[in-house]
């Protein structure tokens, strides 16, 4: 007979293997269900990604700007006034690509489209399941899978993209007029030194980052949701999870691109790990 | 009336050594071996006191599987069926709740014309009129802009039986159909059942009701649910 303790420790390791596994299989078990019969509702879907996408990505707007013209605008501040000194201005372009594109703006994007959409998708599917909608819906022939989960993981993840590539744009130029108001900086020396700055690998990390956070996002979410059984007190409780376990995916899974990143960058500068 | 191209028609319903249990509690059913009866109309009940319709009543609609045994259709074992494969035959099933159902973020007309969209069974003009048909029916067609949360309790019973209907199944399962109807809506209700036999191609109503009347107004069979037996018999005067 197992020791409990052993048993419980167990249970800390299997654990998050086990709901990473089924957060993988519910996101090839929605992606199959549309692809297995496509005759099935594709104009019912396109509505409900139209409203997923309107909700996450429209709605988020304001708070994406404000966001990004702040970030924006630290970041050249900090850069200008701490490079400066040390006459490296010329770097702030490079400061700005590796701070703005490649960390904060999928990092914020996340963290926003999680509080605002992660925690109303997995509300949104509990209350659904209390209420027996998706019962309802397996009486209609429709699986949840392609008409609940897969609409909205598609919309969420087309918005996350946009909406952070809306976060750089605003950073870029939001962050450079507001330094203007402290201090002058010429815009085509500003301009010349991101366009000198960006290379196609900050362009697939930025796409890969907010591919999979907008996919890891909404699957925790719905996956969390469809975890209630029957009570109204479960739908909160599923919300915080879906909350907490969509954070600790994003973020790790950005800090393991990151830092497969600097290390492919490393060993193509020929430094041995 | 077009019909979907993939779905089956149903031609028997039989459970082998079903056994069923919800999670955590003791079985429910214990090996029921049983041919459905095929009459037109069957009374799902329960000694007084006793639990177990709804239960019933999904299982044989195939939204619940038992944990083990076989439910066959057509000589089919539905529990081993994917969702897809098991899509013929729910075609030709419809389901009304005895509680809830309904798309809370959809009104009463989409509420019901979702199936019909869904599976492309009919044109967006048919969709409309036979929806529309159906609501003004039902006297609820000046509801049909409003969200389930915007009409009354039985408005809201009215359109989720209605919507079990409204793609014209074989075989409709309603569970507790009649309660918080009012009386108006229930003759209606039986008027709509009775027209589905003779022109939809309904072939079988199962319903739970606590009225005897009703089982004896449209004739049914009952089917007595006991923990370790399905038994057929005509309903007791």
């Amino acid at each position: 007979m197992i020791n409990p303790a052993l048993r419980a420790m167990g249970r800390q390791v299997t654990g998050p293997i086990e709901y990473t596994l089924e957060i993988i299989l519910m996101t090839y078990l929605s992606m199959r269900s549309v692809v297995v019969d496509p005759s099935q509702g594709l104009r019912s879907i396109f509505s409900v990604v139209m409203n997923q996408i309107y909700f996450t990505g429209v709605q988020a707007l304001p708070l994406i700007s404000v966001l990004g013209v702040a970030s924006g605008s630290i970041v050249i501040l900090q850069t200008s006034m701490n490079l400066g000194l040390l006459g490296g201005s010329s770097a702030l372009g490079s400061v700005m690509v590796a701070v703005i594109v490649r960390e904060i703006a999928p990092l914020l994007t996340a963290l926003i489209v999680i509080a605002r959409s992660g925690t109303a998708v997995a509300s949104d599917l509990g209350t659904m399941k209390v209420n027996r909608e998706i019962e309802a819906m397996h009486s209609m022939g429709i699986d949840h899978l392609s008409y609940v989960v897969f609409p909205r993981v598609l919309g969420g993840i087309l918005s996350v993209v946009c909406l952070a590539i809306y976060f750089v744009f605003v950073a870029i130029i939001g962050g450079f007029i507001v330094t203007n108001f402290l201090q002058s900086l010429p815009f085509s020396f500003y301009a010349d030194s991101l366009a000198r700055a960006f290379s196609r690998e900050d362009i697939a990390l930025f796409v890969l980052k907010n591919l999979f956070s907008g996919l890891i996002i909404f699957v925790v979410s719905c996956h969390q949701g469809l975890q209630v059984k029957q009570s109204p007190h479960e739908v909160p409780q599923v919300t915080t999870k879906a909350v907490v376990s969509s954070i600790i995916y994003v973020v790790t899974f950005n800090m393991a691109v990151t830092v497969l990143f600097y290390m492919a960058r490393l060993m193509g500068w020929g430094v041995h790990l | 009336m077009s019909r979907h191209r993939k779905s089956k028609s149903i031609e028997s319903m039989a459970l082998e050594d079903m056994t069923f249990a919800y999670e955590g509690s003791a079985p429910l059913f214990n090996n029921i071996t049983l041919q459905l009866p095929s009459s037109p109309a069957v009374w799902v009940n329960t000694r007084s006191g006793e639990r177990g319709r709804s239960a019933a009543m999904k299982i044989l609609a195939g939204l619940m599987l038992p944990q083990s045994g076989r439910y066959l259709i057509n000589g089919q074992d539905i529990c081993r069926m994917t969702f897809e494969e098991f899509l013929p035959f729910r075609l030709r099933i419809g389901y009304g709740f005895d509680m809830g159902g309904l798309l809370n973020n959809r009104t009463m007309y989409e509420n019901l014309s979702l199936p019909l969209q869904y599976h492309g069974f009919y044109t967006n003009d048919e969709i409309v009129a036979k929806v529309g048909r159906t609501l003004d029916f039902f006297q609820i067609g000046s509801m049909r802009h409003q969200k389930p949360f915007g009409v009354s309790g039985s408005q809201r019973k009215l359109a989720c039986v209605m919507r079990a209907f409204i793609h014209d199944p074989e075989v409709v399962f309603l569970d507790d159909p009649f309660n918080g109807l009012k009386d108006g809506d229930i003759e209606r209700l039986l008027q709509h059942i009775n027209e589905g036999y003779a022109t939809r191609g309904l072939k079988q109503v199962y319903f739970t009701a606590e009225k005897t009347f009703l089982a004896e107004t449209l004739k049914a069979e009952e089917l007595l649910l006991g923990s370790h037996f399905f038994k057929v018999r005509p309903v007791a005067a």
